[in-house]
């Protein structure tokens, strides 16, 4: 990955929500939990255009999952985080904590 | 999940093609059907349909252009399921990125054209495509009545009982007449225009009250109960809308009426204006007089019968008539049949079809333009592409991307086009209330926006492509060797440009030729001799209730004390009233008998329009006097009965005749004889294309004991010296003196009534005006475009010619030359061609020949000079060439 790349916004979101899913991560699933943890309506689209801009960058590897019922005996696409996906998760995550050093006031309320 | 209960199946299609096969797509729909399904049960069925087709449209639509958006980044190769149209617009996209103007000079040149024909066509569209608003409407026919040289809307009731009973090629038939009426009470009741119909009336039009019900046959009999229809407009303006107006009492001309219904919004007939309509109550056991023609009849085609079939009916109902009345018609009578849209648009179709034409003219000019852009640029580009071609990609393969190139700027033509027609159609309706009839459904709608990327798109690839064949026709090899990479354009492009340019001259040379003939025959028009002066005159019309002022003598003795109270107003100079105002109503047309040619059939009989005014309404409206004198106060009912005829009805009767101390008297028997007593002006009355009315005048004082009756409604004439609008407000407070509650109309200054009458005409002009001024400044751009060109290809040779010694001003003359040959050429062509199809704008024309030369000169002329202005630039240019740069340059 080329270090001047950052993660987008939602790339990091989905990032997580697919980290905190553990095994049990799939598009769906990913739609759900960022619906209920980031309290916001996230675009089915966006998601997986997402998804696919993350795999094309090495950040998630998908496979096919097992068929199971009520999706008509389709497959789900299993998402997992490389470590590529992981390191670049950490670096934002460092350099948000760098840029944060100084501006405890803001978000310490 | 089959059938019913399952997602809708257009949103399963639309991702099936948007998405790629494989785990994505398969992953993407199993997600959507779990969501679906757990939708299903939380909420309802359609509930997690219209979820599932949202989310569906928000995945293609991020897909595609996620998709879109990676093709053009990747090469052609990379992906074997991006197809190939989709990389070539990508690369489209791109190369017209890197030359931004070019793609937008283009798409706007092209979007203008567009635009403004797309705007036009919503007018034919509207006015001359698209049935009329009823169900089956082809099926609608108007009877007309036709004796003695003259055709008319009117019949008599006799006649209609006729149609009703003899014409089995209708349906039905329906009679009715305009009417109007005051609404409500109170000071100043509102002055609404409606109809009197038959009951058949709706069965006619085929539309049905869309509250309520429409009248029984019971109820339009004579001495039947007062009802009434209401319009749409009148219930929601006037009743604010409200349903339980239906089956309520409402005063109609101070009579309670009960409201049957609410006519649907679109139903609007017989005008745009009728907002009530009321029982005819013919009295079919004892009808008016045969030779009493006031009802319009309006018919519907039984099934499978055309208006052929009808007509022979009428022709032999006709032949029938004349036999068994033979003092009533003359051997001419005839009845005839129209369809229902000619009547109502007959008169617009060659002025609409005009403005089409010459709109569709402005578009070929555009496209040229924008193919010349194309063309310049295809030569630039040869380079590129002999290179691409040696490098092996196919000549299909470079030819698909100019394509997509067309289609690019194709695309962006429609967008500006489709932003410019609506602007345009806000625009038309604005200008045109008055010019054409169904102008309120005039509008940008699928049909219009189906035309407009229709034209976009064919213009575009057309005028797109015949310039890039031209650049591929050309030999690679040949390209590469003579490093003519771009820039210069080869011989056969230049004269395929020059031809271009020769075909937008011509088409702009007979655009300004028609902008001619119609300015021509406007001024022409405005220069009428209208027969009275409208300048300094306002007028008034009135509409008393019977009941609140009664015909004959006090209507007589109400419009004495009115215009008495009018006169001594500040300002007026004179004041007069008349039953018709000229060229703003109608006329009634009364057979007359002349003493010493009497005759015994009506339908022999001549016929008077017929004017009851009072004595100063010939001064007041400025009719010119002939012979003789005008009415006096002295001409009282008691008084010797007098007559004034117009100049052309004195002509008719007594030829090389004195007219004066002549007789004439109302066709029926009994009547008693008028002397004549003064000849004025004929006055255009019927439109100033129409021919002068032959009228007869009588004084309203008298008009009750020689012509019937005297008229409680007219209009009142009010002449100053100063501005005629500051008496709008005085003269309508001195009505609500003298007659308090009488309706009145609007007030208009006669110079408008005037300028009205020269509505339909105006607009033409203008908008054929418009279009000839865009078509000739787009062929000076396209004059300029290709002298330009012509210049800077030909700069070396110009730098060597001055390097050898030649004259400056040769070299510009030289240059001049080809612009004014391009002009010779080009204006002759569309001379020939414009003088062949003029004869076409005859009925358009007014007191000038098709082939009027003033028109043609005029026409050629502003080519010509248009043509050498935009030489004269590229002229100076060359002649300021410095020698030495101009042979380095490549």
């Amino acid at each position: 990955m080329s270090p001047r790349e950052f993660l987008g916004e939602l790339e990091e979101m989905v990032l997580l929500a697919t980290l905190r899913l553990k095994d049990e991560a799939y598009g769906a699933g990913i739609l759900r939990e960022l619906d209920e943890e980031a309290g916001r309506e996230v675009s089915r689209g966006a998601v997986y255009v997402t998804l696919d801009r993350l795999e094309a960058k090495g950040m998630v590897e998908t496979r096919a999952g097992a068929p199971s019922g009520g999706r008509g005996g389709r497959a789900r696409r299993m998402v997992r985080v490389t470590e590529e996906g992981l390191h670049a998760l950490r670096r934002a995550h460092q350099v948000r904590g760098r840029l944060k050093d100084g501006l405890e006031e803001v978000f310490e309320s | 999940m089959t059938g019913r209960d399952a997602p809708p199946r257009w949103a399963r299609l639309l991702l099936r093609l948007i998405l790629p096969e494989g785990l994505t797509r398969d992953s993407v729909l199993g997600d959507l059907d779990e969501d679906f399904d757990g939708h299903r049960r939380r909420t309802s069925l359609p509930a997690a349909r219209w979820r599932y087709g949202r989310q569906a449209l928000a995945v293609a639509l991020r897909y595609g252009l996620f998709r879109l958006a990676s093709s053009a980044r990747r090469q052609p190769g990379d992906d074997p399921m991006i197809p190939s149209l989709v990389h070539d617009l990508g690369q489209a996209f791109r190369s017209l990125l890197r030359a931004p103007g070019f793609a937008l000079l283009a798409a706007l040149t092209l979007g203008a054209g567009v635009g403004a024909t797309s705007a036009i066509f919503s007018v034919v569209d509207a006015v001359l495509l698209r049935p009329l608003p009823y169900p089956d409407a082809d099926a609608l026919v108007v009877l007309r009545y036709a004796d003695d040289g003259r055709e008319m809307d009117n019949h008599s009731e006799p006649e209609y009982l006729d149609y009703e009973r003899d014409l089995a090629t209708l349906s039905h038939v329906a009679g009715y007449q305009g009417a109007s009426a005051g609404l409500g009470s109170g000071d100043e009741p509102r002055r609404i225009t409606g109809a009197q119909v038959t009951a058949s009336f709706f069965d006619v039009l085929g539309v049905e009250p869309e509250r309520g019900r429409a009248f029984s046959a019971e109820e339009d009999l004579p001495g039947g109960p007062p009802v009434v229809l209401l319009s749409h407009g009148l219930w929601t303006e006037a009743f604010g809308g409200d349903p339980s107006v239906v089956g309520t009492t409402i005063l109609l001309n101070d009579e309670p009426h009960t409201v049957l219904g609410v006519m649907p919004r679109s139903f609007a007939f017989p005008g745009d204006d009728t907002r009530y309509w009321v029982p005819l109550a013919l009295d079919r056991a004892d009808p008016w007089d045969r030779n009493n023609h006031y009802l319009s009849v309006v018919g519907r085609l039984a099934a499978g019968v055309g208006i052929d079939a009808l007509q022979g009916e009428l022709d032999a109902l006709s032949a029938r008539s004349g036999q068994r009345w033979p003092d009533m018609y003359s051997e001419q009578l005839s009845f005839k049949a129209y369809t229902l849209r000619d009547r109502v648009v007959g008169d617009v179709r060659p002025a609409l079809l005009l403005l089409f034409a010459a709109v569709v003219g402005v578009l070929l000019i555009a496209s040229v333009n924008a193919a010349a852009l194309f063309l310049a640029r295809g030569e630039q580009r040869r380079g590129e592409m002999a290179v691409r071609t040696a490098m092996g990609a196919g000549r299909g393969r470079v030819a698909a991307q100019l394509v997509a190139e067309s289609l690019m700027v194709a695309a962006l033509a429609a967008a500006a086009g489709v932003a410019l027609a609506y602007a345009g159609v806000a625009g038309l309706r604005s200008l045109a209330p008055d010019a054409l009839p169904r102008v309120d459904e005039v509008a940008v709608n699928g049909r219009v926006l189906a035309f407009g990327v229709a034209v976009s798109l064919l213009t575009g690839l057309v005028f797109g492509l015949a310039p890039a064949f031209q650049a591929l026709r050309s030999d690679v090899r040949d390209v590469l060797a003579t490093g003519a990479w771009g820039g210069i354009g080869s011989r056969r492009a230049g004269r395929f440009r020059r031809g271009l340019v020769v075909v937008q001259l011509a088409l702009a040379t007979m655009l300004a030729l028609g902008a001619g003939l119609l300015t021509r025959s406007f001024q022409a028009l405005r220069h009428v001799e209208l027969g009275f002066d409208p300048h300094g005159v306002v007028t008034v019309p009135l509409y008393p209730t019977p009941a609140a002022v009664p015909q004959d003598a006090p209507a007589v003795d109400f419009y004495q004390r009115l215009e008495a109270r009018v006169a001594a107003l500040p300002g007026v100079e004179t004041v007069g009233t008349g039953l018709r105002l000229p060229l703003a109503t109608g006329h009634d047309g009364y057979s007359i008998q002349v003493e010493g040619k009497e005759v015994d059939n009506v339908g022999d009989a001549r016929v008077a329009a017929m004017q009851y005014v009072t004595p100063g309404f010939f001064q007041a409206l400025g009719i010119g006097l002939r012979m003789g004198r005008t009415f006096t106060s002295a001409d009282r009912v008691d008084a010797p009965l007098v007559a004034v005829v117009s100049q052309n009805m004195a002509d008719l009767l007594w030829p090389g005749e004195d007219p004066l101390g002549k007789r004439l008297r109302m066709f029926p028997d009994g009547n008693p004889w008028m002397e004549v007593v003064g000849v004025v002006a004929d006055v255009k009355h019927n439109g100033i294309r129409a021919d002068a009315s032959t009228k007869l005048y009588v004084p309203h004082a008298q008009g009750y004991r020689s012509a019937y009756y005297s008229p409680n409604r007219g209009f009142l004439v009010v002449r100053t010296a100063g501005d005629p609008t500051v008496l709008a407000a005085p003269v309508r407070a001195a009505v609500r003196e003298v007659g308090p509650g009488i309706p009145l109309g609007a007030v208009r200054a006669m110079d408008d009534v005037v300028s009205a009458a020269l509505a339909r005409e105006r607009f033409t002009l203008l908008l054929l005006g418009a279009f000839t001024l865009v078509a000739v400044l787009l062929a000076a751009v396209g004059v300029y475009g290709v002298i330009a060109r012509a210049v800077a290809s030909r700069t070396r040779e110009i730098g060597l010619r001055m390097a050898v010694g030649a004259d400056r001003r040769a070299i510009a003359g030289a240059v001049m030359r080809e612009g004014l040959t391009l002009a010779a050429v080009g204006c002759t062509v569309g001379l020939v061609g414009g003088l062949a199809l003029s004869h076409l704008l005859r009925s358009l024309l007014f007191g000038v020949s098709p082939a009027d030369p003033v028109s043609s000169v005029a026409a050629v002329a502003v080519l010509a000079l248009v043509a050498i202005a935009a030489s004269v630039v590229p002229a100076a240019w060359a002649s300021r060439l410095d020698p030495v740069r101009a042979l380095r340059s490549e």
